[in-house]
């Protein structure tokens, strides 16, 4: 009797005190539909062209401007390192120096972005427009780090496309200034013959980066591609076909050369051309 | 430094050969004959049970039966002091001459009622015996946690004070980490780690209560012992106190709240008896910012008590769930303002949730039975079995930034010396940043639950069938468990037998078969709808090379769900067996033992995922290892009359590695640690001691010698270059322990007692090891090594030095009050090997002050703290006739750190991880924990 009096109390009393403790967290929302609608008073065109003004090297303090854009790269496959390009309705894009790795879980490309400008600079950075957190007296930049990220951007909607401007080899190097740092697309190219069943890039051992050749048809035209020894698709081989490749129009001082985001950019299935 | 220790060596080395020194807590069963009484008020004759009945040289004691009488046997003949304690009586001291042979009988033992009758004095400091104290940091191994709950005895004033005391403080006696804990003859540790968790038996304070501890190498009666001593915990049904008691603590510390409710029948007239106890403790939030407490304990026993024996059932367990704080460097203290900032905590949907909890249940059945069959044999054998899991959670993550908050590259010093142009604007603003939001030092749950919605991915050949794709939210951050499974058998025997009146002999056979399979498991995908079991930096840092990133070539590209093991999973299993054989020997005035144990530990790996860098050394079984350990200890003591003793003990082990210590990286390969070896351990303590009614003083030097050991620190190094698990093998490390310690206790008058309770010691390498790097992302076995310059420097294991005064004054019936006041020094942060090398400071001005900072060991600052507890005890019986007779309400009030020291730094340690291409040592500054300010418990109990 004294046995079960006792078990009783014992149950009762576990009873009472489970539980404050609860075990399942509830799911925090998707933010993938919002939009804060902030009042956008500048276009990344009118960003670009201040950054393609200057001359590469110099840089400016920004003011109380907000722009907008959607997510067009990042860094993904690594050939992008703490960047990610921003393209609005002007066709145009821009980088955005942020210090902190794997962006494109925050970042995916077709997200929409706000981002506000005060405080923030603008670099000519070795031929490209770019917006960092500060750059000092000898030109070294410094990026967003990422605890402060979330002040100067906000998050909106996703997904989100951007087509990319069908263009050909010539459109893009008769008018640089136009392109760069845009999603492009050039139909009827290939690798020529020196970068076709390469890697795409040398190991990082022997280089931080390696320069492909992209050509048309005639194999007159000609543009560099190039990409990063870090990239996850370093070791792959490039296409030896003919096809389209979508990718950023990107520049090295003067030089012209493209930035893929991934191989599945390199869209090369159709017969070489002889 | 180096002056000081010199001559702290040559006082030891004075005492050492001087054999000035004392038994500590042990004193030798050895004797020739008996003695019986009773134990009666003094006021009306009525039998007193449960008192505590001990002989002043011996550690054997006894309780009273129920009718007040007890019996002592093998107790050296001649005059002898028999000392009476327990609740409700004053301590008394009686003599008797032991006839040789035979038994006296001392007739009734008159008690007088204690001033502070009712109170009883185990009740006092559960709450600090528990593990409510003391915080465990991320980086916690087992053998840096706190095992001082072990190692309390109410009768000895300083393993009290180094455990109630210093315990949270992370003191270790004498520096020494192995414990050896047994529950009704078998033995508590787990056979892997080596360590016996106090967590095991948390919330049963009630019944785990009665405990037999011999402390460094005095013999004990149950096992061979480790050069820590050993605790014997009796927890059969028979042997509680009758009655039920219900108890309910209110807490500031690691829980709030604790209840407690015990029942022990006693034993019947059929000699039957049973035991029930259970509690639970549990907070919202703890002392340190988003840690939970949800714990709960059970045990029941039975009994059966027979004429020549007794049989004992006994289960118990007490599954845990806590919330574990984090270590941080100094910048993230002082950006917070608080000490106690814990980053493994963030919001999801405005509550707090922790991801890094410990979640264990590893309950234990141990079957015994002790025969008797005279006074002079005690045989018992016992069968344990103990399973359950231990799971320790945290966030993973696949190409995903590093979620915890105070990841180095989130912190304003990042731009002061983490990259090649410091920004010390940057390093402002975002210091600013974070003291206007500190909650952005806290995990952004809602960051990685977007991230996992959007990041939907097609992962080809799902399960290795070719076509089989599938789209879906990968997962980029999950939340999962590293779970350990554990089964344990353990089997033992053990006697004590009366040889003639002078000798007695003790031995036992051990056998101990643990089978444990250790994976991680996904318990979260946080939004997203698969994680796949990869390992993405194998694939990264071995370009070319796609088999690299499968974790299971069994099963390429699996999808891992909520419940699904990846990463890694294997089972060890070890077999522990030892015999081991003691003989002591006891006359008038000399005291001798003799004691030595062999055995052998074998263990073997069976790898149940074929890993992509590792194929063929990772999956299935591998050959078994083995090692043979033998232990040998002996002693003598020099009882020069009944108030004065000496002694010198001295031991040598050669025990087996850690099985831990002796795979490279059992995760994920089955190779051993080239040139494995036993290590050596070599000891020596001797002590004099003082016993007088009025004053007690102890007097103890050690010292120890640890040779040839190996030691694993693994450690994830996130730096771009490694983005790997490392594994640092430290090979042929030597180490020595050396010190001496003090207690006195006077008392004053029949109010007062003081206690005065010092120890200084030294622990510190010897020798300069050399360490092998192991990644776990490249297939080679093939180390870097390099020589660790560490000779001097001292060992990581909590303050060296502790100095203690404690007040006793016991006013008027029935109550207390306890005052203390502690210092304690010579607290070194743990050193990081591949800091000490001499690659740490290639190019480096030697002596400079870059140099300096680089391989100086760091010494925590000194620390004096305060405590008091005030206790009463009522019998309410008599207010009420409802109340059963001897109902008694007790309350205890204790209150630690009474100044609300908050600045009390109890722990560090060097990262890992170092600066080497520029060498700098403030890019990963050393982490800390501090001590719990003020806090208190509060208990009320009922017992009937």
């Amino acid at each position: 009797m004294k046995f079960i009096r006792f078990s009783l109390m014992m149950l009762a009393g576990s009873l009472l005190v489970n539980s404050c403790i609860k075990k399942e967290f509830e799911t925090p929302p998707s933010t993938a539909q919002y939009d804060p609608n902030l009042p956008v008073n500048a276009t990344i065109r009118n960003m670009s062209d201040i950054g393609l003004n200057m001359a590469p090297g110099k840089w400016r303090t920004l003011g109380d401007t907000t722009i907008s854009g959607v997510v067009v790269a990042n860094d993904q496959s690594g050939n992008f390192y703490k960047q990610i390009i921003i393209e609005d309705t002007s066709m145009t894009g821009i980088i955005l120096y942020l210090d902190k790795s794997y962006l494109y879980s925050d970042f995916p490309v077709g997200r929409k972005l706000y981002v506000k400008l005060k405080g923030l600079s603008l670099i000519n950075y070795k031929g490209l427009p770019e917006i960092v957190l500060s750059v000092d007296s000898t030109g070294n930049t410094t990026g967003i780090p990422s605890g402060m990220i979330n002040d100067y951007i906000v998050k909106a909607s996703y997904p989100n496309t951007v087509a990319p401007l069908d263009v050909t080899i010539i459109d893009i190097k008769s008018n640089p200034n136009k392109y760069i740092n845009t999603l492009i697309k050039l139909k009827d190219v290939q690798f020529n013959a020196a970068s076709s069943n390469q890697l795409y890039a040398l190991p990082s051992s022997m280089s931080s980066g390696t320069s492909r050749t992209v050509e048309d048809c005639m194999h007159t035209a000609t543009v560099v591609m190039y990409n990063s020894a870090y990239a996850n698709f370093q070791s792959k081989t490039t296409p030896t076909g003919n096809g389209a490749v979508t990718c950023i129009c990107s520049q090295y001082y003067s030089n012209m050369q493209l930035l893929i985001r991934d191989t599945t950019d390199v869209a090369f299935n159709n017969p070489r051309c002889p | 430094m180096y002056i000081f220790r010199a001559k702290l060596s040559a006082i030891i080395t004075l005492l050492l050969a001087g054999s000035f020194c004392f038994n500590a807590a042990a004193y030798y069963p050895v004797g020739t004959g008996g003695i019986k009484g009773r134990v009666v008020q003094k006021s009306n004759s009525q039998p007193i049970k449960d008192v505590n009945v001990n002989v002043l040289g011996y550690s054997a004691a006894t309780l009273t039966n129920t009718s007040g009488i007890f019996t002592l046997s093998n107790i050296n003949i001649g005059a002898q002091l028999v000392i009476i304690s327990g609740p409700g009586i004053n301590t008394d001291t009686f003599k008797v001459s032991v006839p040789e042979g035979a038994t006296a009988d001392m007739g009734d033992l008159l008690a007088s009622p204690a001033d502070n009758a009712g109170i009883d004095n185990g009740d006092i400091p559960t709450v600090t015996l528990d593990d409510n104290s003391g915080q465990e940091d991320e980086n916690a191994t087992a053998s840096s946690q706190s095992t001082s709950g072990f190692y309390v005895a109410n009768q000895d004033p300083f393993l009290f004070t180094a455990a109630v005391v210093f315990g949270p403080y992370r003191f270790r006696p004498r520096g020494y980490d192995n414990s050896d804990v047994m529950i009704n003859g078998i033995q508590l540790q787990d056979l892997e780690s080596g360590f016996a968790s106090f967590a095991l038996i948390g919330g049963l304070n009630e019944v785990m209560r009665s405990r037999t501890i011999t402390y460094g190498l005095a013999p004990a009666e149950c096992s061979f012992g480790t050069i820590k001593g050993t605790t014997y915990i009796n927890a059969t049904a028979a042997d509680q106190r009758e009655g039920t008691s219900i108890s309910y603590q209110s807490s500031n510390s690691n829980y709030r709240n604790r209840i407690m409710v015990t029942h022990n029948s006693g034993v019947s007239k059929k000699g039957w008896a049973y035991s029930l106890s259970g509690s639970k403790r549990w907070a919202t939030e703890g002392y340190v910012p988003g840690t939970f407490y949800d714990g709960y304990s059970f045990y029941g026993a039975i009994s059966k008590v027979m004429s020549k024996g007794q049989f004992n059932l006994t289960a118990f367990g007490a599954p845990t769930r806590r919330g574990r704080a984090t270590s941080e460097i100094d910048e993230v203290y002082n950006i917070t303002d608080n000490h106690y900032f814990n980053s493994g905590w963030g919001y999801q949907k405005g509550e707090k949730r922790s991801a890094i909890v410990n979640d264990g249940m590893q309950p234990s059945i141990i079957a015994n039975y002790t025969y008797k069959p005279n006074d002079k044999l005690r045989w018992n054998s016992a069968l344990g079995y103990q399973f359950g899991y231990y799971k320790r959670s945290n966030l993973d993550f696949y190409n995903g930034y590093n979620p915890n908050p105070t990841y180095y590259r989130n912190l304003p010093y990042y731009y002061l010396y983490g990259v090649n142009n410091p920004n010390p604007a940057a390093a402002a603003a975002l210091r600013a940043q974070y003291k206007a939001h500190p909650d952005m030092l806290q995990i952004q749950w809602d960051n990685m639950y977007n991230a996992n919605m959007m990041n939907t991915q097609t992962i080809y050949d799902v399960n290795g069938i070719a076509g089989n794709n599938f789209t879906g939210k990968r997962s980029i951050f999950v939340l999962r468990d590293e779970v350990d499974d554990m089964n344990k058998i353990s089997f033992n025997t053990n006697a004590t037998y009366a040889a003639t009146k002078n000798i007695t002999l003790d031995g036992g056979i051990e056998v101990i078969s643990q089978k444990d399979e250790y994976y991680k498991q996904v318990t979260d995908l946080l939004g997203g709808d698969f994680f796949v079991n990869y390992n993405q930096f194998a694939a990264l840092q071995n370009p070319g090379q796609p088999s690299y990133v499968q974790n299971n070539l069994n099963n390429p590209n699996q999808l891992i769900k909520k419940g699904d093991k990846y990463g890694y999973d294997y089972i060890l299993r070890a077999l522990n067996y030892s015999v081991w054989g003691q003989g002591l020997y006891s006359s008038n005035h000399i005291d001798g033992f003799l004691a030595a144990e062999f055995g052998a530990v074998s263990f073997s790996r069976e790898g149940l995922m074929k890993n992509g860098l590792f194929p063929n050394n990772s999956y299935d079984t591998s050959p078994s290892h083995s090692f043979n350990t033998m232990k040998i200890k002996g002693g003598i003591t020099w009882k020069i009359n009944a108030k004065n003793a000496l002694y010198v003990n001295a031991a040598y082990l050669s025990e087996a590695p850690k099985i831990d210590y002796a795979y490279i990286s059992a995760r994920t390969r089955d190779f051993i640690v080239d040139g494995i070896k036993p290590y050596t351990t070599k000891s020596m303590e001797a002590g004099y001691a003082l016993k007088t009614p009025i004053l007690n003083v102890r007097l103890t030097g050690y010292a120890t010698d640890v040779t040839g050991n190996t030691m694993i620190k693994r450690f994830w190094n996130d730096d771009p270059d490694f983005q790997s698990f490392v594994n640092y093998v430290m090979q042929n490390v030597d180490s020595r322990s050396i010190g001496a310690e003090f207690v006195a206790s006077v008392k004053i008058n029949s109010k007062l007692t003081a206690t005065v309770v010092a120890a200084k010691g030294q622990s510190f390498y010897t020798n300069r090891p050399s360490v092998s790097i192991y990644q776990d992302n490249v297939p080679s076995n093939i180390p870097v090594t390099r020589d660790v310059y560490i000779k001097n420097y001292y060992l990581g294991v909590g303050p060296q030095s502790i100095y203690s005064l404690a007040l006793k004054y016991t006013p008027g019936k029935s109550w207390f009050i306890n005052l203390d006041a502690n210092y304690m020094d010579d607290n070194y942060v743990e050193v990081s090997p591949d800091r000490h090398t001499q690659l740490a400071s290639d190019m480096v001005t030697p002596n400079s002050k870059q140099w300096n900072d680089i391989y100086t060991q760091e010494k925590l600052p000194g620390a004096f703290m305060m405590n008091a507890s005030v206790g009463k005890s009522v019998d309410i019986s008599k207010y009420t006739k409802w109340l059963k007779n001897r109902t008694t309400l007790n309350v205890n009030l204790g209150v630690n750190n009474l100044l609300n020291n908050t600045d009390i730094k109890v722990n560090g340690f060097e990262q890992l991880r170092f600066d080497f291409p520029n060498q700098n040592p403030y890019k990963f500054p050393n982490k800390y924990n501090y001590a719990f300010g003020l806090n208190y418990f509060m208990t009320i109990g009922l017992r009937f």
